[in-house]
């Protein structure tokens, strides 16, 4: 088969490999938090394209726009506004088996696509072996997995600073690419703000490059590449064009409104997250605390394989001078384009940033994904040497490869696996397993998204119907699990604690006291039911009935 | 840039640099290095089995809590550990389990601790002393440390619904504050701070904030702690007293406040006066960040005799003083360490 047919293939097969699992997956999976606020952004805008369908006049008409970009104004609306084409093709169509899916199939699709991406990515620099290996490792990342199904925005960030890298990367030679690198960035911007320091990232990467191919050009060589970047300034004039058409919002009053949106992530709160049993609400926060995350919820072999990668690769990140006298072993391939240095400052950036003390930490490894694909095609780099070692030594040189990438990717598959529906409750073999993060006093949940696994003991318990204090479930995401069927209807959310029937408590480490007021107000410290994941609870389920007949205290 | 054409760039697809960083070592320990990663992958694989196979069997953790269920009277401690099973513990036994056992500000009313113990661990609570294991059930164990005598003759805590208690004004006016047995609880939730107990005394029905009873309170580390909830009022102070009861030797005292209201360490202090009979006996300045607070009282001269014992709670700015107490008579003396 020929090798561009061949990887063509590839992309096809890791997109829909993976948007299948995750479709397949997607039923066990509550609804989360900040899920139910883009559903109901997503609806709200929404209502913009009915009326723009209905009377395309009003693709301008400011108050059409204000009543439907008025809501969750604080995050740029390119996702959203597919979530809402999406949730109108279910309303008008049927396209999808509830409304929760129509929602989360665009995030879906956009996983698989970066997938794919990192696939092309990893084979553009470093060799088809590299670019799959990165490919699956990064696609059976837990929290990826996880954070896959969402109609969220913290995959498709990744997928668009991705294909902004590999535009810019490609403008280094080509003015076509610069100009996509512009929309990519654009598109980007328009997606989440993790997207405000490409710039610096790629002018540090072209400062770089630029000044080694000045000495270059000194020494009397021909040109290797442009120095002028264009593919940075397309991102600087195209990219805000970008970001300002694809939101109505913005159309108007736009200063303000920009300005204000800028200012909401300049003067974001703070919210809680435990680290080893200290609750972090303020900066400074702990420098060491996206390392250790990702060194927790990362499958250990991919870490060894990262690191390794990344020592092979460190000599190229020296310009040809310092690297011929300092590793004068290295046997290099020129590469103007300084791809090392580039895929190092991708990878290192979103962690740097995090480790920053005065970063908000709340959002767990989310916040930093941007870094996985990068470190995924390290770990592709480190997985090859690893494969070659081991032909070396084998008696089936041919044959060792497949069965040595199948058992360096096996833990992987192995703890996505058994992480779901718990994605954000899991942590790897390097923690202890979830006890053993547990027993560290790591965050255990957020976005109460775990509500759906106490559902079978609710519908038991309360066959005729009832109530129910979420805790931090909102009553939006109940009415989708509802809605898609996966809870009844005449079970209903209280406002009131004391009113319910039945009270939730999600182990969060902050959410301590709402256990304490739950205890009050039954009576009793005993929960009636504990959902867990791998031992390790996850929900308590108070049954406040009595109480609430008086039968106690 | 007239008169010159634009360079050839080559094309950036496939950049392949070899830079063999290891080819100093020896081959044979190049190779071993480089395979690790395949070692590491297999070490992982049965790591992670290994961590699942450890998981207690809820069969057994239910067993091991029916062994543990006889042993349980108010003198019991029942703890998990490692604690994060704290609510799988309290799913199966909570039933036995008060307020004052499972949210206690130390070990004092106890003689005995118990922990449902799951792969070998031990509680944090548990003293510097091996344990008895009273019983094995696969990966959970009861274990059980004896802590002697507690010291504890009366817990001021348990005695609040015959206290008076009385919103004292500045220039001395008492105001009962009456017991009402109305439900008013909180909303509940996060943020919401320590639950309003259905029975309580109610200060101001304007400012449901002013009640005195008992609640579980939330303290600067995160952990339950059964309290007398009695936030001062703006201006004044609240007194709760207690019926002539005989003196111990001492007088132990806990305070603090709610862990949000707390944690900032923006607000200014409060202030808690025990009197017996009256008198002032001790006090305590509670300055944010100090957490669940310990007072000691020697109250020996007045062992054996019987006198009112009132607390008062009081503060210049009692915005978000959501004061939590507890305390108890003890027949031991001040600073004698139990257990």
């Amino acid at each position: 088969m020929r090798p561009a047919l061949r990887d063509r293939l590839v992309v096809l097969a890791l997109f829909a490999g993976y948007v299948a699992a995750l479709f397949f997956t997607e039923p066990d999976l509550g609804m989360s938090r900040d899920e139910s606020f883009y559903v109901h952004a997503a609806r709200s805008y929404a209502s913009y394209f009915e009326a723009v369908l209905d009377d395309p006049s009003k693709i301008f008409d400011r108050e059409t726009i204000d009543r439907a970009y008025q809501a969750n104004r604080e995050h740029p609306v390119l996702m959203k506004n597919l979530y809402a084409l999406s949730y109108l093709a279910h309303q008008k169509l049927g396209l999808f088996p509830n409304e929760t899916v129509a929602h989360r199939f665009p995030a879906m699709l956009v996983a698989g696509a970066l997938v794919a991406l990192v696939f092309w990515v990893g084979r553009a620099w470093f060799g088809f072996g590299v670019g799959l290996f990165a490919a699956v490792a990064f696609a059976t990342l837990p929290r990826v997995f996880y954070h896959s199904h969402l109609n969220c925005f913290d995959v498709p960030i990744v997928f668009f600073v991705l294909l902004t890298a590999y535009a810019y990367w490609r403008s280094l030679t080509s003015k076509k690419w610069a100009v996509l690198t512009g929309i990519a960035y654009g598109l980007a911007l328009a997606t989440k703000h993790n997207a405000w320091g490409l710039p610096l990232v790629f002018g540090i990467h072209f400062a770089w490059l630029a000044a080694a191919e000045t000495a270059r050009r000194r020494r009397g060589e021909p040109p290797a590449i442009e120095r002028v970047p264009w593919g940075i300034v397309a991102m600087l004039t195209l990219g805000p064009l970008v970001f300002f058409a694809h939101w109505p919002w913005i159309w108007n009053d736009t200063l303000e409104r920009v300005g204000w949106y800028v200012r909401f992530h300049l003067h974001h709160d703070y919210y809680n997250i435990v680290y080893f049993g200290v609750n972090q609400f303020r900066p400074p926060f702990p420098v060491a605390y996206p390392f250790v995350m990702t060194a927790f919820t990362v499958p250990l072999v991919i870490l060894a394989l990262t690191l390794l990668g990344i020592g092979q690769r460190a000599p190229a990140w020296l310009p040809d001078a310092l690297r011929e006298r300092w590793v004068p072993s290295a046997r290099a391939v020129r590469d103007p384009a300084c791809t090392d240095v580039l895929l190092f400052g991708l990878f290192a950036a979103p962690l740097v940033i995090i480790a920053l003390p005065s970063t908000p930490i709340f959002g767990g490894t989310k916040h930093w994904m941007t870094a996985y694909p990068f470190m995924a095609i390290y770990a592709g780099v480190g997985a090859a040497l690893c494969v070659e070692a081991a032909a070396r030594v084998s008696l089936f040189k041919e044959k060792v490869a497949p069965l040595c990438y199948a058992v360096l990717l096996a833990p992987g598959f192995v703890e996505t696996a058994v992480s779901h529906p718990y994605g954000l409750a899991h942590y790897t073999f390097p923690a202890g397993g979830t006890p053993g993060a547990a027993v560290h006093g790591m965050n255990r949940q957020f976005w109460g998204y775990t509500t759906q696994q106490v559902v079978p003991f609710l519908e038991e318990q309360l066959p005729n119907g009832g109530t129910i204090f979420l805790c931090d479930t909102t009553w939006l995401a109940w009415e989708m699990l509802v809605e898609a069927g996966r809870a009844p209807a005449n079970i209903r959310p209280s406002r009131s604690m004391a009113g319910a029937d039945f009270i939730l408590v999600h182990h969060e480490h902050h959410f301590a006291e709402v256990d304490f007021q739950a205890w009050v107000v039954t009576g009793s410290p005993q929960p009636a039911f504990v959902s867990t994941h791998e031992g390790v609870p996850i929900i308590s389920v108070y049954d406040n009935r009595a109480a609430n007949r008086g039968a106690r205290r | 840039m007239a008169g010159k054409t634009r360079p050839e760039y080559p094309r950036l697809e496939s950049v392949v640099i070899r830079f063999p960083t290891l080819e100093r070592l020896p081959p044979w320990l190049r190779v071993a290095v480089l395979l690790l990663p395949l070692l590491l992958a297999v070490l992982e694989l049965l790591g992670g089995l290994r961590i699942r196979t450890r998981i207690p069997d809820p069969q057994d953790l239910r067993a091991a809590a029916d062994f543990l269920r006889p042993k349980i009277d108010p003198r019991v401690r029942v703890v998990a550990a490692p604690s994060y099973a704290d609510p799988l513990m309290r799913e199966a036994l909570g039933d036995l389990l008060s307020f004052a056992q499972v949210a206690p500000s130390d070990l004092a009313p106890f003689e005995t601790l118990y922990a449902l113990s799951l792969n070998g661990h031990f509680p944090a609570e548990a003293p510097d002393r091996l344990p008895l294991v009273e019983g094995v059930f696969g990966r959970v164990s009861v274990l059980r440390w004896d802590l002697g005598p507690s010291p504890v003759v009366v817990d001021l805590v348990d005695r609040l619904p015959k206290a008076r208690v009385e919103w004292i004004a500045p220039d001395g006016t008492p105001r009962r504050c009456p017991w009402v047995t109305t439900p008013r609880y909180t909303p509940g939730g996060l943020s919401q701070g320590p639950m309003r107990p259905r029975a309580r005394f109610e200060c101001d029905r304007n400012r449901p904030h002013l009640y005195v009873g008992e609640t579980v309170i939330e303290d600067l580390h995160l952990n339950p702690r059964r309290a007398v909830y009695q936030h001062p009022p703006d201006e004044g102070r609240i007194r709760t007293t207690f019926p002539p009861i005989e003196i111990s030797r001492s007088l132990v005292l806990y305070a603090g406040l709610y862990y949000e209201h707390e944690r900032d360490g923006v607000h200014g202090p409060f202030e808690l006066v025990v009197r017996i009979d009256g008198k002032e006996r001790g006090r305590m300045v509670h300055r944010d960040l100090q957490g669940w607070k310990r007072l000691e009282i020697d109250t020996s001269d007045l062992e054996g005799k019987r006198a009112e014992i009132s607390i008062e709670t009081f503060a210049k700015d009692a915005r978000y003083r959501t004061v939590g107490w507890a305390a108890t008579l003890r027949k031991t003396d001040v600073g004698e360490a139990y257990p």
